[in-house]
Order: structure tokens, then sequence, then C-alpha cells
């Protein structure tokens, strides 16, 4: 991972066509303001941790009766 | 009403069960009626989402305070909005692996119900809960 150090106002450029800015950092958080092609997608991490969890809860699984009795 | 369902077959339930979602569940944006549905069998910890909108999807849900002890997370300010002030029920979602030991649940996005208002929604927990907790066997969560 690599790790820069930003004051409020300053950027980081990711790639060709990213901008990251950061626009106010507080004791416990950061705002940051992310300028990017509409294909790039940005999303919170927790946000698509939540979408692949929840996909792999819907997907076929194993019977739970049968799991819960074979305990 | 009858409903198709993905463990029950074709079952009977009360117009009154049909639970709506208000804030989606992640990544299935376009389902939002769903009913909960429980087995004897199984016991009170579990329940099923059942959508009502595509048999095929359903969801196992588990009693978190049976997993964790006091799972009592602060709702995001935004959602709690949504949800309402009358007492909410949270379920965890549970990923089923080949067995209970590899199964995990996610203590970060649980499933919010307001059964007075016949509401639910699926709340992202600020905090560094854990999206694959053990299902069994889980040392603690924090």
């Amino acid at each position: 991972m690599l790790v820069l150090t930003r004051r409020p106002g300053e950027s980081l450029l990711i790639g060709e066509e990213i901008e990251v800015k950061i626009i106010e950092s507080a004791p416990d958080r950061v705002r940051l303001g992310i300028t990017a092609p509409n294909e790039v997608r940005v999303l919170r991490k927790e946000l698509q941790q939540t979408i692949d969890e929840n996909r792999q809860a819907a997907a076929p699984a194993p019977n739970l009766k049968n799991l819960l009795h074979d305990l | 009403m009858k409903i198709r369902t993905r463990d029950f077959g074709t079952i009977e339930i009360e117009d009154t069960s049909e639970i709506t979602f208000v804030s989606p569940i992640l990544g299935f944006e376009d389902r939002t009626r769903f009913v909960f549905l429980n087995d004897d069998s199984i016991g009170t910890h579990f329940a099923f989402l059942q959508s009502l909108e595509e048999p095929e999807l359903c969801f196992i849900l588990a009693d978190p305070q049976a997993i964790v002890a006091d799972y009592l997370p602060q709702l995001p300010a935004a959602f709690e909005k949504q949800i309402g002030e009358e007492d909410c029920m949270c379920w965890v979602l549970v990923v089923l692996k080949d067995t209970l030991e590899n199964s995990t649940v996610n203590l970060k996005s649980p499933i919010v119900v307001n059964p007075a208002r016949r509401i639910a929604g699926q709340a992202i927990l600020e905090g560094d809960w854990p999206t694959r907790y053990p299902l069994i066997g889980g040392k603690g969560a924090r």
C-alpha cells in the first residue's frame, strides 16, 4: 500500500483520469472529493463488501436443516 | 396469499406478513417485498427472508444475540430516520458453507426490521464490525 501525507486542499492523481482531493480533515474523519470518469465506480469499501457478502448469502447453499441435524 | 418459496415449496401466508424494504438489501435494490418464514424444526435463532418477487431469492438470517453477546449496534442517523422510532429487531445475514463451522454472518450490515410498520432495511454500521464472523465458535466481535 502506498502511504502519503496530504494536507487539506492538496490532491492525489491516480492513473491518467482520477483525482482525489482532501477537502477537510477533522480528528475522526476526512472529507474527500473524487473526480473520475463515469465508468469508474467509486464506492465506500464497506458498501462493496456488503454487496459481496449479500451475493454470497443469496447463492445456493447446503440445506440448513441437514447441517443442524449433523450437530 | 399463496407464494412460491425457495425452500418450502408453495405456501399460504397472511397478506399482512409482507415486509417492505424501505432501504434496500445492497446489490438487490429491485427486490423490496419480502416475508419472514420460520421453520420450527430449525428453531427461533434462524429465519428465512423470502422474496415475494423472485421465488428463488431467499436469505437465511440468524439472531445476532445468539452469536455475539450484547449485539446492540448504533444505527446510522439517516437509517434511523427511515426505519422509525418503534422497537426494531436486528437479524444478520448468514453465508452458509459446507459446514456450520465454515459458515459466517455479516455483523457489519444487519437487516433491521420495524414490525410495527412492517418495514425493513439493511443498515451499514459504523465502527469495525466484521462482515464475516463465524456462525459458531466465534470469540468476540470487536
